[in-house]
């Protein structure tokens, strides 16, 4: 063979279908080998490739560990943001609630000076509270022993001290606080704005007070119908104490829109700091041909003697006798 | 010399990547195929008239990897190399939108020829439907996936053009 056979030979057999049969029947060839002749090879690939797709494998986890925790960081993030966004906005709805509250009191404080719109002048009766202790059967006793209390007679006893009446002297309430506080009889002494009862007379240093539901107890009140947080005042009428559990409440016109339940207030007489409580309508009746309805009122504070009450005491405004002073001046 | 050298680790780097990284890049059950780029973008940029047997081989470490029986990635990288060696020589395989195109269709083609095989052997019970879409998306997305390796490929190239005219 010469030196050009040489060269066509190579030539043939390395031309692109040569190649590409040799390819063709390389891939046929390998096919129809049995798996256990081509294991080897397979086996002997996995092992090279085996340390690089261990460290692609902990580059891609590493690669997820750090994605995983972006993501949670950004959430952790995003629930800050929020939580900042909402003490933020909470801090605006404090600051709004504080204005209103702060507008409140001050609608509050000159409600009595604005009537239906109307700006009045500064009350010219102030109303304020003085506590007082409820004084129990062991107290009166002490101080019936000192002569400050003299039960039925005037015999013995120092001036100023106070009478009662023997008859009803058990289960009288009284107060330790009397003319030394500048009270008056008639004031309402209360209980966390219920009404207990009024000063029957003012001691020295004591004052008894004639309950809701005793005999002679009488006073003007309103009825007024809830309607979820409104009251809507129906009518008028006389609060009489008859000695029974429950009070009766008189003159109320049988016009007038009056129901079981109904809560009974003070009647607002332009003095008193608000409505105060006396209790609800127990039992009502209505005779035809009446003109007025027949009531019983269950008082608020019921049987219950309260340990220390709050008597009103009125008086005149200083602050508007100073201004008569001055226009006088 | 150096070119063989190269192309034998694309080739590792694709069967550890198809291994490692590809199942990561699930779409609807298809992943980009890393030895058809390599072999495809070998055969566009630095292929000869010859450069299909390289594909072949790319095939046969194909065949490696894969569960399959082995010869079938083998024959078929080779046929779609002397096919695209033709092309090559038709084509203006410079251009990146094309190589692209090429990219997708040869991928397209290798992985249906795979899938066809694979279908009437018996290795896999999909119908007919399912294996062209999934061979559609696996071409696209290879093609996708290859943009990034022939940009920097691209640039290289360019850079040792301009070296050259300068000199």
């Amino acid at each position: 063979m010469t030196t050009s056979d040489r060269g066509d030979w190579r030539r043939r057999w390395a031309s692109r279908p040569a190649l590409f049969c040799i390819a063709l029947s390389a891939a046929a060839s390998i096919a129809m080998l049995p798996e256990r002749g081509t294991d080897p090879a397979r086996h002997g690939w996995q092992t090279l490739l085996s340390p690089a797709q261990s460290a692609m494998r902990s580059v891609v986890e590493s690669g997820q560990d750090f994605c995983r925790r972006w993501r949670t960081d950004s959430a952790d993030r995003e629930q800050l943001a929020n939580a900042m966004d909402r003490a933020e906005r909470l801090d605006a709805e404090n600051g709004r609630l504080r204005r209103s509250l702060a507008a409140l009191e001050l609608t509050a404080t000159s409600a009595d000076r604005t009537i239906e719109g109307k700006v009045f002048a500064t009350p010219l009766v102030t109303t304020d509270v003085v506590s007082a202790r409820v004084l129990g059967r062991t107290a009166q006793a002490v101080l019936q022993g000192r002569a400050l209390l003299d039960v039925g007679s005037r015999a013995k006893m120092l001036p100023g001290a106070m009478v009662v009446d023997g008859e009803n002297f058990t289960g009288i309430a009284m107060i330790d606080v009397g003319r030394d506080e500048r009270l008056e009889p008639d004031r309402l002494a209360i209980a966390g704005r219920r009404v207990w009862g009024k000063l029957a007379s003012v001691g020295p240093l004591t004052s008894v007070v004639r309950l809701t539901t005793d005999p002679g107890y009488r006073d003007l009140v309103e009825l007024a119908h809830r309607d979820g947080d409104r009251l809507q005042v129906s009518a008028r009428g006389v609060l009489v104490g008859n000695g029974e559990k429950q009070c009766r409440i008189e003159m109320v016109d049988a016009t007038a829109a009056v129901a079981v339940d109904d809560e009974v207030y003070t009647a607002t007489d332009g003095a008193a700091p608000g409505p105060l409580l006396y209790g609800r309508i127990a039992k009502a009746e209505h005779i035809a041909g009446q003109p007025h309805w027949r009531l019983w009122l269950e008082p608020a504070l019921g049987d219950r003697e309260p340990r220390s009450v709050a008597v009103l005491r009125m008086d005149v405004n200083p602050a508007r006798l100073a201004a008569v002073d001055k226009t006088r001046e | 010399m150096m070119s063989l050298l190269f192309l034998i680790i694309a080739t590792y780097t694709a069967a550890v990547l198809q291994t490692t990284v590809a199942p990561l890049m699930d779409v609807r059950g298809a992943t980009p195929d890393f030895f058809a780029m390599v072999a495809i973008i070998w055969l566009l940029i630095g292929g000869g008239p010859r450069g299909f047997v390289a594909a072949a081989l790319v095939g046969l470490a194909y065949d490696l990897t894969a569960a399959g029986p082995l010869g079938i990635a083998l024959g078929v990288y080779a046929s779609a190399g002397i096919v695209l060696s033709w092309l090559k020589d038709r084509l203006d395989a410079q251009h990146l939108a094309i190589q692209l195109l090429v990219i997708a269709i040869a991928t397209i083609l290798i992985v249906g020829s795979e899938a066809t095989i694979a279908r009437i052997s018996g290795q896999t019970n999909l119908t007919w439907s399912t294996l062209a879409v999934r061979s559609v998306i696996v071409g696209v997305y290879t093609a996708g996936v290859s943009l990034p390796v022939l940009m920097v490929v691209g640039w290289f190239r360019d850079a040792r053009l301009a070296a050259l005219r300068t000199n």
